[in-house]
């Protein structure tokens, strides 16, 4: 099993996420956007995966502060919103990806 | 008689390759500081780990091809060692300690930390410095291998890790009080493990292996969301149940994408002391053929044999106990085995780094 890794990840000031992937593939996140599919406890429920989160109230203009790899697997966002419990695994965000291509 | 110059010994050298990575010499810059004085050239080789399971090889080799050089009369090489530091350590403790490699297994019970044990004092045999963390919370057993139970010290608030066999050891178990269990949470044994790894006076590390509890728990999550390890090894009986639960302990290491240095079959076979005959208790060769299924390396077997048991009670690991024995021997080979995938691993291994660009 090879794993899609990223060669680079860039925090474009306070509003996007930039991945190149090692395959040379480009990811743009705008931060709302990765608040919006955050899968931790508080947003999706663990036992029955039922969304909590209401994507939409997600204020469109959101920021996010500080984005921390945690080990080697994942990400962590800080977001202006004060949310920072999900962490969004290398995998989930190459499924994340919003390019036409992708979606 | 054309001159000798560095040039041409670097191109003679070039074509000594490293088995292991598939790199020749020269442009792995082992080669360092080359002297020539007329007929006679120096050299020094740096290798990746004084537990390099080539070193022999590499150093005939390259005499060879320098002694090939017209007007070459002698050689001298010197055989020096580096280990490369896996990148990502950030805890500032750790910050001297160059790899971390966890040791994991699917159940309780498959001599994981007798093999932890030694294969750490193995690796300081071969010259690196090492330590050791137990972090089995439920069943801390590396004090008494080791022959060093008891408290630990604490000097400008950094716990003191002790001493014994070559290699620096801490245990989670000694934060327990005498023979109270330690019956944690999850939040405790997360505070424990990052305690065992941050405060902790480990000082400079070649290696740094972590005997981990069986299965995957919070201990496993901690270590690998709070540093970045190097890899981790799996140890498994043959037998195919212990396998399948193996299975699951390497699945969360591949999930969250550490890298697998390979496997060791432990309990391979039991020779029996009385008439020596070769008894396969719980099969034989389960673990070499997940591992070639898996495509992660097979690092070696380790047989079922009474006298790793006593010599790991009396506190002695059979690798110093019985220098010599076909026990230390393999536990030798593994310990190479292992140093040289790390090496392997540095090499190409990426870090995770978040590059911040103002709009």
């Amino acid at each position: 099993m090879t794993l899609l890794l990223p060669k680079e990840i860039r925090k474009i000031g306070t509003t996007d996420l930039k991945i190149t992937w090692n395959d040379l593939h480009q990811s743009l996140y705008p931060f709302p956007y990765l608040r919006q599919n955050c899968r931790c406890a508080f947003c999706i429920d663990e036992r029955s995966g039922k969304q909590i989160l209401i994507k939409d109230n997600v204020n469109p203009n959101l920021e996010a502060f500080k984005v921390t790899p945690v080990g080697q697997y994942a990400l962590r966002i800080d977001f202006s919103d004060g949310h920072n419990t999900g962490l969004y695994t290398l995998q989930h965000l190459r499924q994340l990806c919003p390019c036409k291509e992708c979606s | 008689m054309a001159q000798i110059t560095k040039e041409i010994v670097l191109e003679a050298l070039s074509s000594v390759e490293d088995p292991d990575l598939h790199k020749d010499i020269v442009s792995l810059g082992f080669v360092q500081d080359i002297r020539i004085c007329e007929g006679n050239v120096a050299f020094e080789i740096h290798l990746t780990t004084p537990a390099c399971p080539v070193k022999e090889k590499l150093e005939s080799q390259s005499r060879q091809a320098v002694l090939a050089i017209p007007g070459v009369k002698e050689v001298a090489v010197t055989m020096k060692s580096e280990v490369k530091a896996h990148q990502g350590l950030d805890i500032s403790s750790l910050k001297r300690v160059k790899n971390i490699v966890a040791v994991g297994s699917g159940k309780g019970g498959v001599g994981k930390s007798t093999v932890s044990a030694n294969l750490a004092v193995a690796l300081s045999l071969e010259g690196a410095k090492v330590g050791l963390l137990d972090g089995d919370i439920y069943g801390p057993s590396i004090p008494i291998m080791m022959g060093k139970p008891g408290d630990t010290t604490l000097r400008e608030n950094l716990i003191q890790p002790k001493v014994a066999h070559g290699i620096k050891f801490m245990s989670m178990g000694f934060f327990a009080q005498g023979d109270q269990p330690l019956i944690w949470r999850g939040p405790m044994a997360h505070r424990a493990l990052e305690q065992s790894l941050a405060d902790v006076e480990w000082g400079e590390l070649d290696y740094l292996i972590v005997d981990l509890p069986p299965g995957t728990g919070d201990v496993h999550l901690t270590l690998v969301q709070t540093v970045s390890i190097t890899g981790a090894v799996i140890v498994s009986t043959p037998q195919d149940v212990g396998l399948m639960i193996s299975m699951k302990t390497l699945r969360m290491f591949q999930q969250t994408n550490v890298r697998l240095l390979g496997m060791i079959e432990n309990m391979s076979y039991h020779l029996c002391s009385h008439c020596g005959s070769k008894e396969e208790i719980f099969g034989h060769g389960g673990a070499k053929q997940a591992s070639a299924k898996l495509e992660i390396p097979f690092l070696g077997e380790i047989p079922l044999d009474i006298s790793i048991r006593i010599k790991a009670d009396e506190g002695v690991p059979a690798v110093i106990a019985l220098p010599g024995s076909p026990i230390a021997q393999n536990y030798r080979e593994i310990a190479k085995r292992v140093a040289a995938q790390v090496s392997i691993a540095n090499f190409s291994a990426q870090k995770l780094e978040v590059v911040e660009e103002s709009k």
